[in-house]
């Protein structure tokens, strides 16, 4: 170990830039043992991970992205390596020394994105992703093609590995579905929270009780199964809530249960947060919201009302977090650049069009929903111990006119636009159409007086 | 050619020499051309068959006086075309779960003509599979040849049937028997543990290595060939179980806890055992075949599965099962396909999956789109289609006749004019992979089963 220290302290001499996130692998390749001792400690504490690994080969699976400009929490690492071992990041750097057996995808001129974390989804991925996802499925290409690397199903959540299973399914999100939108429900659910608040508390009572050596009973948790024990989770704050709610008047009744229980809640929704962001942020409420959900204000409400552009901005600006989802969760081949997870990065773009940042717009479609449904710590950025899913684009990401070119997800290509039948024509990679300026080559209808000629 | 034809001359010495009163007579069939499949062709070439079996296959074979000749005269010679996957002409019904007790055999109360269709078609055997999605039962292999249903069985039980394009029923189907066939083994082994601890109780010094159970089976519950039973019949594992055995219990011996009839194909299959069944699985979509591997990560194949990789729907010539060649090629699978040219999902991009299949190494045979007549008298010009399109012809032969027989289990025989297997062949007014050759006339046991009555 001392050793490697001093070959560790040499090679950062060395490279004079080394950060200590990509020691762990360099080390071991200066000092010509094997690779895996060492690198394997690093990312250890990845827990149950790779499923799989260990009964194929012993050899470990390199993966490096190199020379790209790299997207690391609002700035830009140029012509940087991103290299991870099977299917996890070890290091992101400009002076990560790739192995040799390494798989090796240079996108020098390229930028590199996290995969996209969508919220929520339909049909991308099975009712059950271990045991009925379609791996090639048509929706799974095209989501890999919107840059898409992990979605939640329902309750359930998934890679989108292309053609394997390995990494797949990801179990369930940790999140409890309650119903506010009805007083009777609400009066129920409060009735059900102090029921198990009050359990709770004794159990406190009876341990410290216990702690002090005097006779204490223990509260019945009989009653403790099904949603109670949700409600628990809820209430120690294992996991968070899940409502769908869009009125002013339903958040405001979801604030006041949140603060009065103490426990955190994800809203679906929120057309009218806007007009009570600050009531949100209080709360700790965080929103799933979609910039382009219209809804017409009521002219006879005193109040403001409706829908509006901003919501994502000011909710972001009052301390809500923002993840954004457009208005169908699935992928739709009818109608024009439409509200499903097609234009996904699009939908972002709406919000910066209300006023959003662009790095909070990309959070928002990033590590923001990866928190939400508790998987932040394997996705939603580019970090060392993380999975190495990344979106590789030539420009700007939220551009309404740029195309994914890789899709990497768990350190392996997934998508590949030059090699997929469905979008390789369009601006051809090291075709014609590559570096011409993208209003020329973009399709337009034929006989626009103005529209140069296509090519092809 | 030579060699083959010495040796013919040979066995048509040793045929003379001993040929008696009471012994079957000769058979000699000449014809311009003669496909072996296995082998090379013979133009002209000629057959010499005695009792329905082939016994020399040549250009130019000397026969001893006396033996029946034929002389087919401009027409081509060909073994018999095998259909791997059919109930043409049976009735359909459901059937769910695991029902591998089950077998096609006991549905053959059909017309003697039943299956005249095939027979026109120049198919002189077809493996009648089990209806029903999971684990439907085993199929039958039968001779098209008109007959008493006893007559025509060439092989009972043929392939175990795994219906494996509905998941995830399917595949916890599957899952479940495999995990019950642990169990089983795990169990007789306990049993057998205890057992010799009882009767040798110093089995655990060292030098008494306890004997292994030396491919004997356990009983199966139930007689394997019973009389018929109706389709329908609720037999589920366990069903039997309250049976009692009439037979002394002999405490001397090893008695292994019984094996349910369910379970008893899963326990041979892990075990390799001789008597395993092969698979014959039916895939949906190139998905499928990734969450069928993952089930059987653990089983070592006695005999590998075969596949079937059907276009989506007998509507539609679109498939994906491109993008699983090489998985399949690596293993060098036996196949079976719709001879179509398809399309890739959503595009128009066209696919000779046959072509691309056998490239990579795999055993292609062809299964019609539909499974009636029209469906089998169009098989050859399919076929021819694909062979314009790129497949080789060896392939194209091979796929109908050879592979075809292998899939259903009978490749020692039938699927090519071999010495030793029987003397099943069509005769054709032209080459076989020639758009509009027709079959003319179809022998089986060296016998003429069927001419056209319309000869061109």
């Amino acid at each position: 170990m001392k050793r490697a220290l001093w070959i560790a302290l040499g090679l950062a001499f060395v490279s004079g830039v080394a950060t200590s996130q990509e020691l762990p692998w360099p080390l071991a390749a200066a000092d010509d043992e094997p690779a895996p001792a060492e690198a394997d400690g690093a990312d250890a504490e990845g827990g149950e991970d790779a499923a799989g690994e260990d009964d194929e080969d012993d050899a470990p699976r390199w993966f490096a992205l190199r020379g790209g400009s790299v997207y690391q929490a609002g700035a830009w690492l140029e012509g940087a390596t991103v290299l991870g071992k099977d299917g996890r990041i070890v290091a992101v750097g400009t002076h990560v020394v790739v192995p040799a057996d390494a798989e090796v995808l240079d996108v020098t001129g390229y930028r590199v994105y996290p995969g996209l974390v969508a919220f929520d989804s339909r049909g991308i991925v099975g009712q059950q992703p271990g045991d009925s996802t379609d791996v090639f499925g048509l929706e799974l290409n095209l989501a890999l093609a919107t840059g898409i690397t992990t979605v939640g199903a329902g309750s359930q959540l998934a890679k989108l590995t292309w053609g394997t299973l390995e990494g797949h399914d990801l179990g369930e999100s940790g999140l409890v579905r309650i119903d506010i939108s009805q007083a009777s429900l609400r009066a129920r659910l409060r009735e059900d929270l102090a029921r198990v608040e009050a359990y709770l508390r004794d159990s406190k009572i009876a341990a410290a009780a216990k702690a002090r050596g005097e006779e204490a009973k223990e509260p019945d948790s009989k009653f403790l199964r099904g949603k109670f024990a949700a409600y628990r989770d809820l209430l120690v704050g294992t996991k968070r809530a899940l409502v769908n709610a869009d009125t002013a008047g339903d958040l405001r009744a979801l604030t006041r249960l949140t603060l009065r229980f103490g426990f955190r809640a994800v809203v679906k929704g929120a057309v009218e947060g806007w007009t009570l962001p600050g009531e949100l942020g209080r709360a700790g409420i965080s929103v799933v919201a979609t910039p382009r959900e219209r809804r017409e204000p009521d002219p006879d409400r005193m109040a403001e009302n409706g829908w509006s552009i901003e919501n994502a901005a000011r909710l972001h600006e009052h301390g809500v977090e923002v993840a954004i989802l457009p208005r169908s969760p699935g992928i739709s081949m009818g109608g024009l650049a439409g509200g499903d997870l097609l234009t996904f990065p699009l939908e972002a773009a709406f919000a910066m069009r209300g006023g959003l940042s662009e790095d909070a717009a990309l959070e928002a479609i990033t590590i923001v929903p990866a928190r939400l449904l508790g998987i932040a710590d394997r996705v939603g950025t580019l970090e060392v111990g993380k999975d190495l899913d990344a979106v590789i684009v030539k420009g700007d990401l939220l551009h309404y006119q740029t195309l994914v070119e890789w899709t990497v997800v768990n350190g392996r290509v997934a998508y590949d636009k030059a090699k997929d039948t469905l979008l390789q024509h369009v601006r051809p990679r090291d075709g014609e159409g590559e570096n011409l300026p993208v209003p020329l080559i973009w399709p337009r209808r034929g006989n626009a007086p103005d529209s140069p000629p296509r090519p092809r | 050619m030579r060699s083959s034809t010495s040796l013919s001359l040979a066995l048509a010495a040793l045929v003379c020499s001993a040929s008696l009163a009471d012994e079957p007579e000769l058979v000699v069939i000449r014809a311009a051309r003669v496909i072996t499949v296995s082998g090379e062709e013979f133009a002209p070439g000629m057959i010499v068959a005695k009792d329905g079996k082939i016994q020399a296959v040549g250009q130019r074979i000397e026969v001893p006086e006396g033996a029946k000749e034929f002389d087919l005269g401009e027409r081509v010679l060909m073994p018999g075309l095998v259909a791997p996957r059919t109930r043409f002409g049976l009735r359909g019904y459901t059937r769910r779960g695991n029902q591998v007790q089950q077998r096609a055999a006991i549905e053959l109360v059909v017309r003697p003509d039943a299956w005249d269709g095939l027979l026109e078609a120049g198919v002189v055997a077809a493996a009648v599979y089990p209806e029903g999605s999971d684990l439907p039962g085993r199929a039958v292999v039968v001779h098209t040849h008109p007959g008493a249903p006893a007559e025509r069985i060439l092989l009972d039980p043929g392939y175990l049937r795994v219906g494996f394009d509905a998941l995830p029923g399917n595949k916890r189907t599957l899952r479940g028997a495999l995990k019950a066939a642990e169990q089983a083994i795990e169990k007789e082994e306990k049993a057998k543990a205890e057992w010799e601890k009882k009767t040798k109780p110093d089995a655990g010094k060292p030098g008494a290595a306890p004997e292994r159970p030396s491919g004997k089976r356990p009983p199966r519950r139930g007689p394997r060939r019973g009389p018929p039973q109706p389709p329908r019949a609720p037999l589920m594992a366990g069903a039997a179980e309250g049976q009692s055995s009439t037979a002394p219990v002999d405490t001397t011996k090893f008695n292994p806890p019984p094996i349910p009839e369910a379970v008893a194909p899963f326990v041979d299959l892990l075990r390799k055992d001789k008597a395993a069944p092969r698979l014959f699985v039916e895939l949906g979509r190139a998905s499928d075949l990734v969450h069928f591997d993952e089930v059987c990560a653990e089983v070592e194949w006695p005999q590998r599965p075969v596949f079937f990789a059907p276009n989506r729907s007998t509507r539609s010539i679109q498939t994906d099962f491109f993008r699983v060649v090489e998985r399949l090629g690596e293993e060098q699978e036996l196949v079976l396909l719709h001879p179509a040219i398809s399309v890739e999902e959503s595009t128009f991009v066209r696919v000779n999956l046959a072509e691309e299949l056998s490239r990579a190494g795999c055993k292609v045979a062809f299964v019609p789109v539909f499974d009636a007549r029209a469906g089998y008298d169009a098989l050859l010009d399919d076929v021819t289609l694909l062979v314009g399109e790129g497949l080789s012809r060896d392939a194209a032969l091979k796929g109908l006749t050879l592979h075809a027989a292998e899939a259903a289990g009978v490749a020692d025989l039938l699927g090519s004019l071999e010495v030793g297997k029987r003397a099943d062949f069509v005769v054709l007014d032209g080459d076989p992979l020639q758009v509009g050759a027709r079959v003319e006339q179809v022998w089986i046991g060296a016998n003429k089963a069927w001419t056209r009555e319309v000869s061109r």
